[in-house]
């Protein structure tokens, strides 16, 4: 099948070393205060001025960004957000902002359109306010979220929901897919809590219980990718790289630090108030090593039964075990729940019994004499 | 003549890059994308060039003479072919006709 114009961008992206997708916390600062939070609890510097985000907007150009996303902390915190803005439409990127959307108004709608913003990802938890504002915790964020939705829905501003689920969300992704379809609006859902950037774990305590996990993967939001892992074939730990952290993303926080990805608190590459952006993405130490690990390097999963449904991450690892190749309790704990919810998936299914456990059935897909379905790879 | 008429005045027009056009040349390609994200091109290092040309603020009639001192071809079939370049890229959004 020929590649899609957007595969072979990122195909090409990671064979030359672009950093096709670029990453750009303007802030740390927030007004929530959501316990799934990855930003540090402690954080100093000085944010970089409008000027120098620009430069780095500048840099990243001429580097190959395409695709930029702009977040925080809550980026329409930054008062120069329009500026920055403004630069990246001249600069033509793709541009993707993050936010919770409070601050959203008609006046930043039309900022939105008047710079050809891509796509507004909205943090969105639950349909029910309780649910939403037990996560942020801040008494009438909810209603905001949903008007700056609307606002942005009515405008044609493309919309994409963000929901992370947490314990107190996790009994609510059917109702939250549902109000997605009704509005026609993306969503993705992530049952994935991370670190801190800076490697604290109290996060993780408000994670999904582990016995809930797998229902949480049985949900309508995940179906496809369910049948997806069924029909996958066996992971491989060959040559190839295990995501595009330091190959083709490159991250940038507040005070200018640069990294491999958003998640790699704490390796930093170097700073672009000390030396150009384009100079520490091609000879930076830290992003030549992470640059060169591959999925062969991962000896601890070799003979994992699990390693098909993993998302392995090497931000997780880093964050967790200060290696970037090691396994880590919710890496494993989620691919375990993804094989089970397959698994369920399949038992609930009866054609996808048939062909993957009646030796008969995988017989009769093979010989076209059945009912024509492809037979089930070995699971 | 008319034919030659429209070739004339087609051939001092300049277009812009539509402002729904994100794009990044990456590895002698560029490859276009609308922000919404719904629609992409990829165009070859020809086309690359000639894109590169526009957005130089070039007319039509320079983008040739430009293309035909560099690949050195006869400039009557590297006109035909920047027109239809150009007519491919405005029916499909990516280029707007511009002043001059
Ligand atoms: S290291 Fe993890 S978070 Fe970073 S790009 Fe890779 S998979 Fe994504
Ligand atoms: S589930 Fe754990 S051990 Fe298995 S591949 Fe993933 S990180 Fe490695």
């Amino acid at each position: 099948m020929p590649m899609t114009p957007l595969q072979a961008i990122s195909q090409k992206a990671r064979a030359l070393n672009v950093p096709i997708s670029a990453h750009i916390d303007t802030t740390y600062r927030c007004n929530f205060i959501c316990e799934h939070c990855i930003l540090p609890s402690q954080f100093g510097g000085t944010e970089l001025s409008t000027v120098e985000v620009v430069k780095v907007l500048e840099d990243l150009a001429a580097l190959g960004t395409l695709f930029l996303t702009l977040s925080g902390g809550e980026v329409f915190l930054r008062k120069d957000l329009d500026d920055i803005l403004a630069a990246a439409d001249r600069l033509r990127f793709c541009t993707k902002l993050y936010t919770h959307g409070n601050f959203i108004d008609e006046a930043r709608v039309a900022m939105l359109l008047a710079r050809h913003v891509s796509e507004v990802q909205i943090s969105f938890y639950s349909i029910d306010p309780c649910v939403h504002e037990k996560i942020t915790r801040v008494p009438g964020s909810h209603a905001k979220s949903l008007h700056a939705i609307d606002l942005l829905v009515a405008a044609g501003v493309r919309v994409v929901l963000a929901c992370p689920v947490t314990r107190y969300n996790f009994g609510s992704t059917k109702e939250l897919t549902d109000f997605a379809k009704s509005r026609k609006i993306p969503i993705k859902i992530s049952p994935q809590i991370q670190p801190t950037y800076s490697g604290e774990l109290h996060t993780l305590s408000v994670a999904t219980p582990s016995c809930e996990l797998p229902n949480v993967y049985l949900e309508p939001w995940n179906e496809s990718t369910l049948y997806a892992l069924a029909k996958a074939p066996a992971a491989k730990f060959d040559d190839s790289a295990n995501c595009g952290a330091a190959r083709s993303t490159v991250y940038i926080n507040p005070i200018g630090d640069v990294q491999g990805c958003a998640l790699m608190g704490g390796l930093s590459a170097g700073n672009v108030r000390q030396r150009p952006l384009a100079d520490i993405w091609r000879s930076s130490d830290v992003l030549k090593q992470i640059r060169e690990i591959a999925r062969k390097d991962r000896e601890d999963c070799k003979r994992c039964e699990n390693a098909k449904y993993c998302s392995f991450c090497m931000a997780n690892s880093w964050q967790v075990t200060k290696t970037l190749l090691s396994p880590t309790a919710s890496m494993c704990e989620q691919s375990n729940a993804k094989r089970l919810a397959v698994e369920e998936h399949k038992r609930r299914l009866p054609i996808f019994a048939a062909m993957a456990d009646d030796p008969v059935g995988r017989q009769r897909g093979e010989n076209g004499e059945g009912d024509g379905t492809e037979p089930e790879p070995d699971l | 003549m008319v034919g030659e008429k429209t070739q004339a005045s087609a051939s001092r027009c300049r277009y812009e890059l539509s402002p729904d056009i994100a794009w990044r040349k990456i590895g002698g390609e560029a490859f276009l994308i609308t922000r919404d994200g719904a629609l992409t091109h990829r165009l070859n290092g020809t086309a690359t060039r000639i894109l590169e040309l526009v957005l130089n603020d070039k007319t039509t009639d320079e983008i040739v003479a430009t293309l035909t001192a560099e690949f050195s071809g006869a400039p009557d079939a590297i006109l035909r072919d920047v027109d239809d370049l150009m007519t491919e890229m405005v029916s499909r959004g990516v280029l707007v006709k511009g002043g001059g």
